[in-house]
């Protein structure tokens, strides 16, 4: 089958992506929704800003789904993911998988959103009530290189 | 010296105050060599930065392509 990958500036639209499966094989399925919430450690948040390289983002995407195809049986595949100021509420992230059992579902949509936060080049920049800014740490990517010489991440 | 162009992503944008940054590199610089140049210049505290093409993540030991777009890439967190 063939995963649908969306990528876009702005909030998700949840009515243009909920789906059913189209085929008849699927028991199951799974939608995961990720939503901006009004606090992070304590402190009150307004938005998140997210910063994006798309190309190198719809590849990744790409690359997790098949990673994902191969280790279940998928029959229905959407990874949707939003960039740029995405206000309390608002969806960022979508995610359906349609398998025949509903275990299966279960097991990819986690591999699926634990590995999107890890592999995809997006990155998080919450705004505060009181106007401050600040980027979230994030996973380095397996090529990246820190301050110390020769220190890999 | 050929002058390259990096875009600068996340926290590196914000740490170095712009979305561009410039630098005359040699020719067949390799990644890691361009890396950590580019450290020296976007202070982040022990943050590691990974470099990529338009369309490809570049590993350490390539040589730089000097006719592409080039990017910065910090640690990632979507979701």
């Amino acid at each position: 089958m063939q995963p649908l990958i969306h990528l876009q500036h702005g909030p998700l639209n949840l009515n243009a992506l909920i789906t059913t499966p189209q085929d008849a094989e699927s028991g199951a399925l799974l939608t995961f929704v990720g939503v901006v919430r009004n606090q992070n450690l304590g402190k009150p948040v307004v938005a998140l800003d997210y910063d994006c390289a798309p190309e190198l983002a719809r590849q990744a995407l790409n690359s997790i789904a098949e990673d994902a195809l191969v280790q279940w049986e998928i029959n229905t595949l959407i990874l949707a993911h939003a960039y740029g100021r995405i206000e309390i509420g608002q969806p960022s992230v979508y995610i359906a998988v349609g398998t025949p059992k509903r275990a299966a579902a279960y097991e990819a949509s986690r591999f699926l959103i634990e590995t999107i936060k890890q592999r995809v080049p997006i990155w998080k920049c919450e705004v505060y009530a009181n106007g401050q800014e600040a980027w979230l740490e994030g996973t380095p990517l397996p090529e990246a290189l820190a301050k110390t010489i020769g220190e890999t991440a | 010296m050929p002058s390259l162009t990096f875009t600068l992503y996340g926290m590196t944008q914000a740490t170095y105050g712009s979305r561009t940054l410039i630098l005359e590199l040699p020719e067949n610089t390799t990644v890691r060599e361009a890396q950590i140049r580019l450290l020296e210049l976007i202070p982040l505290d022990g943050q590691a930065i990974a470099l990529a093409t338009r369309t490809q993540v570049l590993k350490p030991d390539d040589v730089l392509p000097l006719h592409e777009d080039l990017a910065v890439l910090p640690p990632v967190c979507g979701g």
